[in-house]
């Protein structure tokens, strides 16, 4: 897995590539973790180059995004698709996450809440 | 006799003949040790000198000869500068000048103009000559390469050769050229002087390549030092910040220069922080005024400011991954500023790139604050082979790391396959009106999947499914807790499949890390009033076959996976079995089986399975499954555990 970062405006956007699994989803977390300590306040995490999830994968998902949602900011995950939407849908977390179409959207998210 | 005598000694050419003659003795001497090419260029002029003035011996053309000569000698100066220095080319004025005269020179004594007309020739070699001196006296070390030996030999290079000019201007109109003073002194005097000019020339040359060959006996010793240290730390704990400050302290050294400094790439800021600091390192960029006063203000404002990536010769450097050498920082509009000031001083500056793979993840610089010490193409060369050094033991630490990591957590994960073994049930209850058959095959050494078979009292079974994220020993333990919950839970009375959920939910949210979640399915049967009981915490449905009609029902609730939230609330659902009715349930490794074209196994696939065989008895059913699912994925490496159990009801 392969983790790339890039900026609009207040908006980081994360962009992962490969597969997020058992012995790689902890880089993503400690990314984030990393960013919340430099005050970052405004998380995409695009997935469009994650094809396969496991469930290390979620756990590291729904770490983020519970630890982000008690600091009240704001994340979006977006451009989910194939196996990795029907395991969220699987383990009934499309409500439990905060999804997003495309980058684009998910930015219109993060700034109009 | 004394007639013949003076005769002969007033005859230019035995003299110029004799000192022309010790030039080439002089120069046959150190000509083996002379592998530069003007020296036959000086050699040629030799003979042309010769050859003139055995000509004017026999045809005394005088005019032609101080033309010829000073054109040969410009020439030649011409030669010195430009092997000397490339970048200094011969003046075209040289030639527009030059060529004219010599015309004059030498047309001029055969059509016997007056003797002032001659004096034209050595006018103009003075003007050109003039025009040389100054061109001599802008060489600096700054505009050329290797400007010390014209710095060294031009004054007495000019001296000579405007002496020579202004005794043959002075003298040839009157005849007095013929002079046997002037003849055997300022001639050979003038001649001498580019001899050692050439000599002095051959010396830097020789002093620069040992130099150059110091520096790299140098450098291989400072790499080889470098090795072993890097080899130590490695032995011992890596620690990046040590290698790093290692890495400044050594290219210092190395250089001899008087500051070094790593800056890091900020991973998403788009940034780069001063790391390590050796030595004397003023910020190679403009600060602000208030700053600039105090040396102590400079150096935290140096260390806490971080350096855009677009902005900066240092974020040039980061971004283009391109090394920067600036040898005078004068020359070089990104580094003005510390031309200009003295706190900020800096009068030699390099900068590489130090990269993981691709990636640009830091820059090294190191800087002179002394105006008379520049770094040279050696040292930049020397600073690159560091930071290429430093680039490729870094990367192999990191895939070294990465790979002890891997190794801590298998090792962490055959432990917890020991406690898991301890947690599946070793043998299924026997009881009467149904049969059982379970499989677990855990993908990589443990399972993070967990099933269990509670015979909860006479009459009533409880079967548990459940995946939990992760794997190793937290993952374990999270296992551990929910079975220890179902089991205390499960036997009390009046408790439901959703309430020991409920309960589950409860015990373990908030006391676990997030990521630890797990997805569980929970059911109960009721013999004697067939009565099956299904509650479902974002596992798969459950899947029952009905034989009556030889098709296939799933049952499912709402809810999200245990340990997340502690509020959450479970449903469950209810159905009645009939005999021979088969019900499945299962983990996501057994549908997503994936074979060698990355299709899955698929829910269609397991249920033609049952479909088929559903008049076995579960353990023989179970085995059909595992062979028809084996066979689908054939060598195909799985990456998820595997778990299903069955349950038929007898009669």
């Amino acid at each position: 897995m392969d983790l790339k970062i890039r900026k609009h405006a207040e908006t980081y956007i994360i962009d992962v590539n490969g597969e997020m699994d058992l012995y790689n989803s902890y880089k993503l977390k400690e990314l984030v973790m990393k960013m919340l300590e430099k005050k970052v306040e405004k998380f995409i995490i695009n997935m469009e180059n994650v094809d396969y999830i496991d469930s290390s994968g979620i756990g590291a998902l729904i770490y983020i995004c519970s630890t982000i949602k008690k600091m009240n900011l704001r994340l979006m995950i977006c451009n989910i698709h194939g196996s990795v939407k029907k395991v969220i849908e699987l383990t009934k977390l499309m409500g439990y996450f905060p999804i997003a179409g495309t980058v684009e959207d998910a930015i219109q998210k993060i700034v109009t809440p | 006799m004394p007639d013949f005598f003076l005769t002969l000694i007033n005859n230019s050419f035995w003299a110029k003949g004799l000192s022309a003659l010790v030039l080439l003795a002089y120069l046959r001497k150190i000509g083996p040790r002379l592998e530069i090419p003007v020296l036959g260029e000086f050699r040629s002029m030799v003979y042309v000198l010769l050859a003139t003035d055995l000509a004017l011996f026999l045809v005394p053309w005088i005019w032609a000869f101080p033309v010829l000569q000073g054109m040969g000698i410009l020439y030649f100066h011409h030669r010195v500068l430009g092997v000397s220095s490339p970048n200094t080319k011969v003046s075209p004025w040289f030639w527009i000048l030059g060529v004219p005269t010599a015309v004059v020179g030498v047309v001029g004594p055969i059509l016997l103009w007056p003797l002032w007309l001659g004096a034209l020739g050595p006018a103009v070699l003075l003007t050109l000559w003039i025009m040389f001196a100054v061109k001599l006296y802008a060489v600096s070390e700054f505009n050329t390469e290797r400007a010390s030996v014209v710095l060294a030999s031009r004054r007495s290079l000019i001296q000579a050769m405007l002496g020579l000019q202004v005794v043959s201007l002075i003298m040839a109109p009157w005849g007095g050229y013929l002079n046997p003073l002037v003849q055997m002194l300022v001639f050979p005097l003038a001649n001498l002087a580019h001899t050692w000019a050439l000599s002095y020339w051959e010396r830097t040359v020789e002093a620069d390549k040992s130099r150059h060959l110091g520096t790299l006996e140098k450098n291989l010793e400072s790499l080889f030092e470098f090795m072993i240290a890097i080899g130590n730390a490695i032995s011992e704990k890596l620690e990046m910040d040590k290698v790093l400050d290692f890495v400044v302290k050594s290219a210092v050294k190395a250089t001899n220069a008087d500051g070094g400094a790593v800056f890091l790439v900020d991973e998403f800021d788009d940034v780069l922080k001063v790391k390590a600091v050796e030595g004397d390192f003023p910020p190679p960029y403009q600060v602000p005024p208030k700053v600039k006063l105090k040396i102590k203000d400079l150096a935290n404002y140096f260390q806490s400011t971080p350096i855009p990536l677009d902005k900066t010769i240092v974020g040039e450097c980061a971004l283009t991954g391109q090394g920067i050498y600036v040898r005078d920082t004068r020359d070089d509009e990104r580094m003005v500023q510390n031309a200009q000031l003295d706190q900020i001083y800096i009068a030699s500056i390099i900068l590489v790139p130090l990269m993981q793979g691709t990636k640009v993840f830091g820059v090294l610089a190191v800087v002179s604050r002394r105006g008379n010490y520049l770094f040279s193409a050696d040292h930049y060369s020397q600073i690159r082979t560091f930071a290429d050094y430093t680039s490729l033991t870094i990367n192999s630490l990191f895939t070294y790391l990465q790979l002890l990591e891997k190794q801590e957590m298998e090792r962490e994960v055959g432990i917890a396959a020991e406690i898991q073994g301890q947690l599946l049930p070793s043998q299924l209850p026997r009881v009467s009106s149904i049969s059982l058959a379970a499989f677990s095959q855990p993908a990589k050494g443990v399972s993070g999947d967990y099933y269990d078979i509670i015979n909860v009292r006479k009459g009533q079974i409880l079967l548990a499914v459940c995946d939990v994220a992760g794997k190793g020993i937290p993952a374990s333990l999270v296992m551990v807790m929910i079975r220890t919950i179902i089991h205390l839970v499960a036997h009390q009375p009046g408790m439901s499949v959703s309430r020991i959920l409920d309960i589950v939910n409860w015990g373990i949210a908030g006391k676990v890390s997030l990521d630890r979640f797990a997805t569980a399915a929970l059911l109960s049967y009721d013999f004697a009033e067939h009565r099956l009981e299904y509650s479902n915490a974002a596992h798969h449905p459950l899947l029952i076959y009905r034989a009556g009609t030889k098709t296939f029902e799933t049952l499912d609730t709402e809810g999200i996976p245990i340990g997340l939230e502690k509020k959450t609330k479970y449903n469950q659902l209810h159905t009645v079995l009939h005999p021979q009715d088969i019900v499945v349930l299962y983990t996501d490794g057994i549908i997503e089986a994936m074979n060698d074209q990355g299709t899955q196994y698929s829910l269609e696939s397991l249920q033609q399975v049952i479909l088929a065989h559903s008049d076995l008895p579960p353990e023989k059913l179970k085995r059909t499954i595992i062979e028809d699912m084996n066979g689908f994925v054939g060598k195909a490496k799985q990456h998820d555990d595997q778990t299903f159990l069955l349950m038929k009801v007898d009669g």
